[in-house]
């Protein structure tokens, strides 16, 4: 389907670059794009079963809690409605850390808001997959 | 907030059998100002309160393989030295959580309801 079929093509091709620059701001820990990237009332539920918003997830950032060896994310679906955007995939991570280092694959759910003209990530889920625990080094 | 005088240096042990969960919980009340000992299951967790001072807080899930976070329940009420220890139950199990704990809280986890409760139970006069 070419843009002038699908009305949605502009939006799902900014929302689509969001997510990838989201994504490297994560595994930058770039806390300075994730505060803008971010809606203040963002909610997050992750894999360890944690809901936690923005302030404290930027905390982690900043203090290294979150840190990761591996984040790369796929969209599957980008689905919009007006000024809310769904976008739903997987995701590959790995944790920088002496315990937790498994892989994780997951899928997720991401929903982004307009807000002032620009793009926020306003709520996001995911779920494990599966769990792979890396090889020990020889 | 956790980190100031009163919450500092506070003892958490942490009892939970899903890795990914344990470790987030931990680094979020390290963040805090907590210090932090994590167990995979009611028998680590019982095995490190034999052997140090009892901490300030445990943090129990209930469903976990080797001994369950009921059996662990049973274990700690019995012995003196930990019975007056509260306990912040964190589980699934919203229809089976028949424990006797100081607070119950139901996974998915809200954080600033879990910091919030553990504040309160840091702060708490120790009991002699």
């Amino acid at each position: 389907m070419n843009e002038t079929q699908n009305p949605n093509a502009a939006e799902q091709k900014e929302i689509a670059a969001l997510e990838q620059r989201e994504a490297q701001a994560i595994l930058g820990a770039d806390a300075s794009t994730l505060q803008t990237l971010w809606a203040d009332d963002m909610v997050v539920n992750s894999t360890a079963n944690l809901i936690a918003g923005k302030q404290i997830l930027l905390e982690m950032v900043r203090n290294g809690r979150l840190k990761l060896r591996i984040y790369e994310r796929r969209p599957v679906r980008i689905e919009v409605f007006t000024d809310l955007v769904v976008t739903t995939g997987h995701e590959v991570s790995q944790l920088i850390g002496d315990t937790a280092v498994f892989k994780l694959f997951t899928s997720y759910m991401n929903v982004w808001t307009k807000r002032g003209g620009s793009w926020q990530l306003l709520a996001r889920h995911v779920g494990v997959i599966q769990r792979e625990r890396p090889e020990p080094i020889q | 907030m956790p980190g100031d005088s009163e919450c500092e240096n506070a003892n958490i042990l942490v009892v939970e059998d899903d890795e990914d969960a344990r470790e987030a919980m931990v680094a979020l009340l390290q963040m805090k100002g907590y210090r932090v000992v994590p167990a995979g299951n009611g028998r680590e967790a019982l095995d490190y309160l034999d052997q140090g001072p009892p901490p300030d807080l445990i943090i129990l899930d209930l469903w976990m393989p080797v001994m369950d976070g009921w059996q662990f329940r049973s274990e700690q009420t019995r012995n003196p030295r930990l019975a007056h220890i509260p306990v912040i139950v964190v589980t699934a199990l919203s229809d089976r959580a028949d424990v006797d704990a100081n607070e119950v809280i139901i996974k998915p986890v809200d954080v600033d309801r879990l910091l919030t409760t553990v504040e309160h139970y840091c702060r708490r006069e120790p009991t002699p």
